[in-house]
């Protein structure tokens, strides 16, 4: 009885996530390099996010190049220094001709205590304060909404600390999700070749 | 496991085999350690780091693991990359002087340790 | 004490017009009421049988409505079901509204606003100034209803779990409707909606598949009360941000303000 009604209950939400090319068909953004609109694009994120040397940055400025996503917060132990190691892994293995192309966003998901200059002090102990690295904050129901779009989850805990999933994300050069890679374990090889016919 | 410079100097020195000496990885988040987090130990000696509970990594303080250095100049850096429980990972080094290293995943909480190669 | 008639004449209007801002602001205190920091039991604790301690908080008494959210849709252009990136919402978002600001006669401005995603359901209570609630507050708020004792909670959760495996999305009704409202003044958080919250698919929900065997494994404390809660939980995890349904809306959440806190 109770497995009917938990299934009636699901069989109750139709989902849709059919697009109705009527409505991308009001939009009046063309992405540059090709005419084809992409209604999936990131660059839709509104976001003003700051980063690390208090500078406003969105999605969109990354457009004609791909960018590398990922969700972290300092504080974090345990998984995010491997994270961001494996980021760091995946940029620094790119040709010297590509890493110049490539940039990456490290959304933190701590709102409160990763401020600008928490960023910026993180970002020069982990010794990457580059040109190409984006170590940034913006508002909770930004931060959600972001995290929402990637298929991050994450939920804060009482002790202000966060429990949440481990993913790195490659956008094209148009602002679509191109590359998904999930955990802090395994090979990077086929994520590198990836990358790298994105600049192709 | 290691000999004071004093004994040394008291008897001959003979020709020694190498030594495997094992540091034990314990703990997990805020009680991670490394056991013993402070040897000496020979030139030529093989380090045996063996996980027996959660998960770690064994890695120099050097700018190729994004630090500044805390090994000897001439020491190649290291990094076991994730271990888990039960796993092994062996290091021999080559250079004598003192070597700085943590755990990255609990570096923040003093998850380091320190060898002195003679 | 006989006051001149001219004095009356002045103070008319100006008692009037007290009265009318303190009625708005009564009408304005009413949207959200503060509910206290304490602690509950969740079937998905952090801590295995430690509860849950929730900071204060304000969450809306009601659920957003039609009326409501139409007034979002204004001044926001680009969440109209005409406009809305695919980013955000299938091609059911608001499809049983007759125009993108018309809600039309098949509902009231006082109903629910449903067919939301969870992605405007965020921009709506950010727009506001707010948020949605965490699941845990939700769940905090939810179990603060006043019982006279366990019997009469249980009958009350026996209710409810006939409600959830029978939903009619055609047979929504009003906000505050229900009758149900908890020990602070928020309605309806049974027996009307399904509600969006902020983090409704948190990390541990990955572990667990939605089965007769997970609602047993979740109930720490095997009441109907609880079992209700399992129900609340394994639905939301079928939720998909961009998921619009006919049973599904939202209502905000709001942290204190700085000086409230030190109350």
């Amino acid at each position: 009885m109770l497995l009917v009604s938990v299934t009636a209950v699901t069989a109750q939400h139709s989902h849709s996530d059919g697009h109705d090319h009527g409505q991308a068909a009001h939009h009046a953004k063309v992405m540059e390099s090709d005419n084809t609109f992409h209604s999936e694009s990131l660059y839709q994120v509104p976001t003003l996010w700051m980063n690390q040397n208090g500078e406003e940055v969105q999605i969109q400025d990354f457009a004609g190049q791909p960018l590398i996503v990922v969700m972290f917060y300092g504080k974090c132990t345990e998984t995010c220094p491997m994270l961001i190691q494996r980021t760091w892994k995946l940029y620094s293995s790119l040709s010297e001709e590509t890493q110049e192309k490539v940039h990456v966003l490290a959304v933190s998901f701590d709102y409160k205590n990763d401020t600008p200059e928490a960023l910026k002090k993180y970002a020069e102990y982990e010794q990457l304060d580059l040109p190409g690295w984006n170590f940034v904050t913006a508002g909770q129901t930004d931060i959600r909404q972001l995290a929402a779009l990637l298929g991050v989850q994450y939920r804060e805990r009482s002790d202000g600390h966060f429990d949440h999933s481990n993913l790195i994300t490659v956008l094209d050069k148009f602002g679509n999700i191109s590359r998904r890679i999930e955990g802090i374990i395994g090979d990077l090889n086929d994520d590198l070749k990836f990358i790298e016919s994105l600049v192709q | 496991m290691f000999l004071t410079s004093n004994e040394v100097n008291a008897q001959q020195i003979q020709p020694t085999e190498t030594d495997t000496v094992t540091i034990r990885i314990v703990g997990s988040m805020a009680d991670s350690r490394f056991v013993p987090a402070e040897i000496e130990i020979r030139k030529g000696d093989l380090l045996k780091f063996i996980v027996e509970e959660g998960v770690h990594t064994v890695t120099a303080y050097h700018p190729d693991n994004r630090r500044p250095i805390g090994i000897p100049e001439e020491a190649e850096s290291f990094d076991s990359d994730i271990l888990q429980k039960g796993e092994v990972w062996f290091y021999q080094p080559n250079v004598a002087g003192e070597y700085n290293y943590f755990c990255r995943p609990h570096e923040r909480m003093g998850h380091k340790g320190k060898f002195i190669v003679r | 004490m006989k006051l001149p008639f001219k004095t009356y004449h002045r103070l008319i209007p100006v008692l009037t017009l007290l009265l009318l801002i303190l009625a708005a602001g009564v009408q304005a205190q009413e949207r959200a009421v503060t509910i206290p920091e304490g602690s509950f039991h969740s079937v998905l604790p952090e801590v295995e049988g430690e509860p849950h301690q929730i900071d204060a908080f304000k969450l809306d008494t009601t659920a957003v409505t039609n009326g409501e959210y139409l007034q979002f849709l204004k001044a926001n252009p680009e969440w109209r079901r005409s406009q809305i990136s695919p980013l955000f919402a299938g091609s059911d978002y608001l499809r049983h509204w007759e125009e993108d600001l018309r809600i039309g006669d098949k509902e009231s401005p006082d109903q629910p606003v449903t067919r939301v995603s969870w992605f405007a359901a965020n921009a709506y209570c950010g727009w506001q100034g707010g948020r949605l609630p965490t699941l845990n507050e939700w769940e905090f708020a939810a179990q603060a209803m006043d019982f006279e004792n366990s019997t009469e909670a249980n009958r009350f959760s026996s209710e409810l779990i006939g409600w959830y495996s029978a939903v009619d999305t055609n047979s929504k009704s009003e906000v505050g409707s229900t009758g149900i409202e908890n020990q602070y003044g928020v309605k309806d958080l049974f027996g009307l909606i399904m509600e969006w919250v902020e983090d409704f698919n948190p990390p541990v929900a990955d572990d667990i598949s939605l089965d007769c065997g997970t609602v047993g494994r979740m109930q720490g404390d095997p009441t109907v009360y609880s079992y209700a809660m399992s129900i609340r939980y394994i639905t939301r995890m079928s939720f998909k941000p961009k998921s619009t349904t006919g049973m599904l809306g939202f209502r905000c959440a709001y942290d204190m303000s700085a000086n409230e806190k030190e109350i």
